[in-house]
């Protein structure tokens, strides 16, 4: 091994000590041990590496962070588990017969806005870091809305038979087809959810947006006269209501 | 977060992850993504990621390494999606000799300044350099966690200590810090 074989390979030996034991390195630091010029070399590197270690070290998270990821992580724990129980799963069973012999006596209740608007939450939350939104064929709608004047729920003209053929993301909500599509405006991510509005009954007059969230994860619904609209966001209530203007 | 265990046992399980790791996230993403703001994000949802497919993850002591490899393509992905992100086979070879260690760059330094100092270091060696610094992973765990070979590890980890010691002896002399460009002239 030459010198600056040896030296390449140390550069990856941690100041700590953490791997004196790992044979990967043994080579080298015999040769280090028998070469004085690598030795001074080596361990002024190590003294560099251990000093540049101990300042990264004093780097401190926001104070905040910590109970934010608790936070956040608790709102979306998926809750299925607790469905898989025998006892949670024969209640299931219990509750799906006894709707179905009430929904056949009762006309079924319309889905709403607020409906879409926890459905879309919901998805968010379990589907948020699932799913790609860099589909080249989604780039133009994806820029309009990133550029869409505030309130975003003026004048928004999205075509969902357009958003069908850029193979734009589709959920079934209630048994209706919704299209997603994901944008950045200003510094957030947010999640526009696009429903046919007979689809959904209004939970408010046209133009009037509906607030549902929890915790970091906040919706809004509305209609537009044409269609509904659910914008979800994981950046907080405050980030939601910028888009509305308040 | 970890199915089969008790609702209670997973938040404390969980819970005990994030104390253990969170820190060391957040100074990794910081040093990538160049903002507090940034990183949090980075973080909280590296453990958002963790709370749904954690549970995928059979051996918990590789809990770790997972972590930051999941904190890695969560920075990628925001990358792509604004079209910054810089291929590797777009570096220009940019092998540089330590500079002089005298005078001392480190003893007038501060953590922030070697942030600020690994910030300015080209993302891909900037990723395993952090890594190597936190000393929480091993050459090898950094392979795993950035998915690159072991000698590409050792390749970037000596390109991109030259390239942060190069920055803090200029900081230290008081000269002007010049940015390194990437191959295409723009700063990451």
């Amino acid at each position: 091994m030459t010198t600056q074989e040896a030296k390449f390979l140390l550069s990856a030996y941690r100041p700590d000590g953490r791997d004196a034991a790992d044979p990967f390195f043994a080579e080298a630091l015999a040769q280090a041990r028998s070469d004085p010029e690598l030795a001074a070399w080596f361990a002024r590197e190590q003294a560099m590496d251990a000093r540049i270690s101990e300042r990264l070290g004093g780097i401190v998270p926001p104070q905040a962070l910590r109970e934010s990821i608790l936070a956040g992580a608790r709102a979306s724990q998926p809750r299925r588990e607790r469905w898989l129980s025998p006892v949670w799963l024969a209640a299931a069973c219990i509750a799906i017969l006894l709707s179905a012999a009430i929904g056949m006596r009762l006309r079924s209740t319309a889905p709403t806005e607020s409906d879409l608007a926890q459905s879309a939450l919901r998805d968010l939350a379990e589907e948020g870091a699932e799913h790609d939104p860099n589909l080249p064929s989604l780039a133009s709608v994806q820029g309009e809305l990133s550029r869409h004047p505030l309130p975003i729920y003026r004048n928004l003209n999205i075509d969902p038979v357009q958003l069908r053929q850029d193979h734009c993301r589709a959920i079934t909500i209630a048994g209706h087809q919704v299209f997603e599509v994901c944008f950045k405006h200003g510094e957030s991510w947010y999640h526009l959810y696009i429903a046919r509005m007979g689809d959904f009954a209004p939970s408010a007059p046209v133009g009037t947006p509906t607030f549902v969230g929890q915790n970091l994860f906040a919706a809004a619904a509305w209609t537009d006269g044409q269609r509904t609209y659910a914008l979800v966001t994981d950046a907080g209530p405050a980030a939601l209501r910028l888009m509305f203007g308040s | 977060m970890a199915p089969g265990l008790p609702h209670k046992m997973q938040e404390e399980v969980f819970a005990q992850l994030v104390d253990s790791h969170y820190t060391g996230l957040y100074r990794y993403a910081l040093s990538l993504a160049k903002s507090s703001s940034d990183a949090s994000d980075l973080t909280q949802q590296t453990f958002f990621v963790w709370a749904k497919k954690g549970h995928t993850l059979r051996d918990l002591n590789k809990a770790k390494t997972w972590l930051f490899t999941t904190l890695y393509r969560e920075f990628l992905r925001d990358k792509r999606l604004s079209g910054r992100v810089t291929a590797i086979e777009d570096l220009s070879p940019r092998e540089q000799e330590f500079p002089s260690a005298e005078p001392d760059p480190m003893a007038r330094l501060d953590s922030q300044m070697v942030m600020e100092a690994l910030q300015e270091v080209d993302p891909v060696f900037r990723a395993p350099l952090t890594l190597f610094y936190l000393q929480e992973l091993s050459y090898q765990e950094i392979a795993n966690a950035l998915e690159i070979p072991i000698g590409t590890v050792m390749s970037r980890l000596s390109r991109g200590k030259a390239e942060l010691r190069a920055y803090l002896a200029r900081r230290a002399k008081g000269g002007k810090v010049i940015d390194f460009p990437n191959a295409q002239g723009q700063r990451p």
